[in-house]
C-alpha cells in the first residue's frame, strides 16, 4: 500500500478516535475573587473545611473539585462575613469562638459527554452549604448548582473551572440574600 | 516493478473505497441519529395544586408519586421502574410572610406501613457502562485500521453519551436540602428504591420534616400513599 493510502487511513482513524476524547481534567487551585461587591454581614463565622470536602472529586473525569472548594470556601466566606476563622474538620483554633459555622459539602459532580466531539458536554457541581450555630443547630442550608457547558472537544478543566465560578457566584448570592442568615446575624451581633 | 505498482494501485483503490464507503456511515451517525440527548426540564405547579398536599405553619408540601411508565420515560429518558426506582415528586412552598423554613433532604423519607421501615431517597446508577466499552473497542479497532468497526464506535459513543446525560438528569432532578425564605419554593424527586422485578405494593407514607430556622420548631408532614405498581 502506498504512503498516500496509509496517510488517509491514519488521518481518518485519528479523527474518529478524537471523537472519543475524554481527557483528564484538573481545576486550577487559583482562588476565584470576581464576586459582586456588597456589604459584609456582621457575623463571626468559622469556615469548616473537612477531609471529606478536600477528597471530593469526580474520579472518572479526574476533576478534583474538593481541593478547589477547600481553597475557595474561605475566600468566599471572607467576602461575605466581616470576621472569618478557618476551621479544619470541625476544629476551631485554640482560644477562638465563633457565632456560626459554614460547612461546604459536595453533593454531586458529573460531566456529560456529547455523542460526537462537537456535541454538548456539561460539567455540573452541586454543593450543599450549611450554616449552623455554635451548638450545631442548622440555621440555613442550601444546595447550589454550578454548571457550564461546551463542546465535548473543549478541555474539561476549562469547563469545570467555569462551572466552579458559576457555583461560587450563585453561592455568594444565595448566602448574602438568605433572610435566615440575616436574621441570625442581627440577633447575634446587634 | 510493474507488478509492485499494480499491487500498490489495487491497495490504493481499496483504501479509497473504504474511505468513501465510510463517509456516508459517518454522516449518518453524525446526523440526527448521533445527536446528544436533550433533557426535559422539570416544571412544577404550586405545592397546593397537587392532589396530595398539606399546609402547616405557613408551609405547603405537595407530593406526587410518578407511576406512569410513559411520563417517567419522558422525564428521565429511561424507565426507572424497570431499574427498581420509583420517583416521587416533592414540592415545598413557604407561604409565610416572614419566617424561613429548612427542608433537609435526609428529613424526607418513605415509611413502609407494614414493616415500619424507613427509606431515604437513594439515587443509583441506572445505566450500564456498555456504551463506553463499545466505543473504546470500536475506537481501538478503527485506530488499528478496521474501518468497518466505525458503526461500533459511533453506536458506543451515542450510548455512552446517553448514559452520561441520563445519570446527570437523574441527579439534577433529585430533591436536595433547602432553606425556603418567604415566598420561595423548592422541588425535586425522591427516589424510592425497591428490588428489581418486585415493585412495592401496599401502604406507604411519604414523611417530611420542616424546621423553622429561627425557632427550631419542627413540623411534620405525612402523606399516605397506596402503591399498586404493575409487576415487571
Amino acid at each position: 500500500m502506498n504512503h498516500k493510502a496509509y496517510r488517509r487511513i491514519s488521518v481518518l482513524a485519528s479523527t474518529l478516535a478524537s471523537l472519543l476524547v475524554a481527557g483528564c481534567s484538573s481545576v486550577t487551585n487559583q482562588p476565584f475573587t470576581a464576586y459582586v461587591g456588597h456589604e459584609k454581614m456582621h457575623l463571626k463565622v468559622g469556615v469548616n473545611i473537612t477531609d471529606e470536602l478536600r477528597k471530593a472529586e469526580n474520579a472518572k473525569w479526574s476533576i478534583p473539585i474538593g481541593k478547589s472548594l477547600a481553597t475557595n470556601g474561605p475566600v468566599l466566606a471572607r467576602h461575605l462575613f466581616d470576621d472569618v476563622v478557618d476551621m479544619s474538620n470541625g476544629q476551631l483554633p485554640a482560644n477562638e469562638t465563633v457565632a456560626a459555622i459554614l460547612t461546604p459539602r459536595v453533593a454531586f459532580i458529573t460531566r456529560t459527554v456529547g455523542a460526537t466531539g462537537g456535541g454538548e458536554s456539561i460539567v455540573d457541581i452541586k454543593v450543599e452549604w450549611t450554616l449552623s450555630d455554635a451548638k450545631g443547630n442548622t440555621i440555613w442550608v442550601n444546595t447550589i448548582d454550578g454548571r457550564s457547558s461546551a463542546s465535548t472537544r473543549t478541555r474539561p478543566n476549562k469547563v469545570a473551572r467555569k462551572a466552579l465560578e458559576d457555583l461560587l457566584l450563585k453561592s455568594e448570592h444565595s448566602i448574602s440574600s438568605a433572610q435566615a442568615i440575616k436574621q441570625f446575624a442581627q440577633k447575634t451581633s446587634p | 516493478m510493474k507488478a509492485i505498482k499494480a499491487k500498490g494501485g489495487r491497495l490504493n483503490k481499496l483504501a479509497a473505497k473504504l474511505v468513501t464507503s465510510l463517509v456516508p456511515v459517518v454522516l449518518v451517525f453524525l446526523g440526527p441519529g448521533c445527536s446528544t440527548m436533550k433533557m426535559t426540564p422539570l416544571t412544577t405547579g404550586r405545592a397546593d395544586s397537587y392532589a396530595q398536599h398539606e399546609q402547616k405553619s405557613g408551609v405547603v408540601v405537595g407530593i406526587r408519586p410518578m407511576t406512569g411508565k410513559r411520563e417517567i420515560k419522558d422525564m428521565f429518558k429511561v424507565n426507572l421502574l424497570d431499574k427498581g426506582v420509583l420517583p416521587i415528586l416533592v414540592v415545598a412552598e413557604n407561604q409565610s410572610a416572614s419566617a424561613s423554613f429548612i427542608i433537609a433532604k435526609d428529613k424526607v423519607s418513605i415509611l413502609n406501613e407494614a414493616t415500619g421501615t424507613t427509606s431515604s431517597s437513594q439515587r443509583k446508577k441506572v445505566t450500564s457502562g456498555s456504551g463506553e466499552a463499545l466505543a473504546i473497542t470500536g475506537g481501538i479497532l478503527v485506530a488499528t485500521g478496521s474501518l468497518v468497526a466505525a458503526p461500533l464506535l459511533f453506536t458506543g459513543m451515542q450510548k455512552n453519551s446517553n448514559a452520561t446525560v441520563i445519570e446527570f438528569n437523574l441527579a439534577d432532578k433529585e430533591f436536595y436540602s433547602w432553606t425556603l425564605g418567604p415566598g420561595e419554593k423548592a422541588q425535586g424527586f425522591l427516589y424510592f428504591q425497591f428490588p428489581k422485578g418486585s415493585p412495592p405494593s401496599g401502604n406507604y407514607h411519604v414523611v417530611a420534616e420542616v424546621k423553622d430556622s429561627a425557632t427550631g420548631q419542627a413540623t411534620s408532614f405525612d402523606f399516605p400513599v397506596s402503591l399498586t405498581l404493575p409487576k415487571l
